[in-house]
């Protein structure tokens, strides 16, 4: 018989915040064993929405 | 007695009568029944034709049968009739005008550099139907902006078309497919993909890029990877519909975003992250943005196969 502990971080946004590393965005993060809480920080719910638009934009500045 | 005399002689005379007729009755022979024999003349005419000896012949049915062909008439082949159509059980393969339109098109077969073949264009089921295999080296947007039109029910089904016709889409050696996908909203689902030649650092950008139009993809059936294939954070972004979608190989350049596909399967879930390279060897760290509908579908368990492997949820 095997007893393995997984050890899982997880990291929760405070509401109307949004988690993020730069890169990637969500209300909630598990942490890879390489991860740190420390890379990640919290933005507001309407900051997150204006890097959205903001990607649409570059999206659209693309469109043939 | 002369009377009976008189009766006498009449019964002679039609006795003699009737003895002379039986003596001209002829002997009747028993024969073959004939048989008869079918002609197609080159008008269409069916003539059949049967010679009958003179005889006796028993009660009973003779059959014959005739499958008409191109022995018939050169022309009746499937080439000439209408795909779709049979005629006198020979099923057709023409494709109309489109068999000439899809010589162009594809080049006879021949044409690999499919950037922008079908881009900005209506197409349905009706509609998309190639005469020959797609085995592009270039596929950027090859079907990006593509619009279904009026009847949204003929969205393109790539992987029933590929069942059902033989036709097939070969991406195996395909360098670029940025945007290939994108705003496709022609497109219903999408069979087998091979992105392993596809290494440059933006050759997937938007590669399946659900958008405004072309979110209605239900399934992808299977991404084939490797940890040098190129997939970019919008390679999977926008698929609102997406059900459906398997890896086989491995994930491991960088993270992939399916937090808007929010009806992704379970067993979806779990491919993307059996998928996923281990990185824990190497100290890095890299983020699938799953997104918290998606998160809630696996177990604590489940997530700990990806945090192990080095990879950070989201």
């Amino acid at each position: 018989m095997m007893i393995e502990t997984i050890e899982l971080k997880k990291m929760m946004a405070s509401d109307g915040m949004v988690l993020t590393n730069g890169e990637a965005y969500g209300k909630e993060v598990y942490l890879g064993k390489n991860d740190s809480a420390e890379n990640w920080q919290e933005i507001t719910d309407e900051e997150y929405n204006k890097i959205l638009e903001e990607q649409e934009k570059a999206l659209e500045d693309l469109q043939p | 007695m002369n009377i009976y005399n008189e009766q006498l002689d009449n019964i002679n005379d039609k006795l003699n009568n009737t003895l002379s007729s039986l003596n001209d009755l002829k002997m009747v022979e028993t024969v073959e029944r004939g048989v008869p024999n079918i002609t197609v003349s080159p008008t269409g005419l069916i003539t059949s034709t049967v010679s009958q000896t003179e005889g006796y012949v028993e009660a009973g049915t003779v059959e014959t049968t005739h499958q008409i062909s191109e022995t018939d008439d050169a022309n009746l082949i499937p080439e000439n009739i209408k795909s779709g159509v049979s005629i006198f059980g020979i099923e057709g393969s023409h494709q109309g005008g489109s068999d000439e339109f899809w010589d162009a098109i594809q080049d006879g077969g021949n044409r690999v550099e499919y950037q922008m073949a079908f881009r900005r264009s209506r197409w349905n089921s009706d509609t998309f139907k190639p005469k020959y295999n797609i085995s592009p080296t270039s596929a950027q947007e090859l079907f990006r902006m593509t619009t279904v039109g009026d009847d949204t029910t003929k969205r393109i089904d790539l992987i029933k078309l590929e069942e059902e016709t033989g036709f097939k889409f070969d991406f195996s050696n395909c360098t670029n497919m940025a945007f290939a996908f994108a705003d496709a909203g022609c497109i219903l689902t999408i069979g087998e993909v091979d992105l392993r030649k596809c290494i440059g650092g933006e050759s997937l950008m938007y590669a399946f890029y659900g958008g405004y139009s072309g979110n209605a993809k239900t399934e992808i059936k299977k991404i084939i990877c490797d940890e040098n294939t190129a997939f970019h954070s919008t390679t999977f972004d926008y698929l609102n519909w997406l059900q459906e979608i398997r890896f086989e190989g491995t994930i491991g350049k960088t993270g992939i975003i399916f937090s808007k596909s929010i009806n992704l399967s379970y067993e979806s879930l779990m491919s993307i992250i059996n998928a996923l390279q281990v990185l824990t060897d190497s100290g890095t760290t890299k983020t699938i943005t799953l997104g918290t509908t998606n998160l809630a579908k696996l177990t604590d368990a489940e997530k700990a196969i990806a945090t192990q492997k080095g990879w950070t949820l989201a």
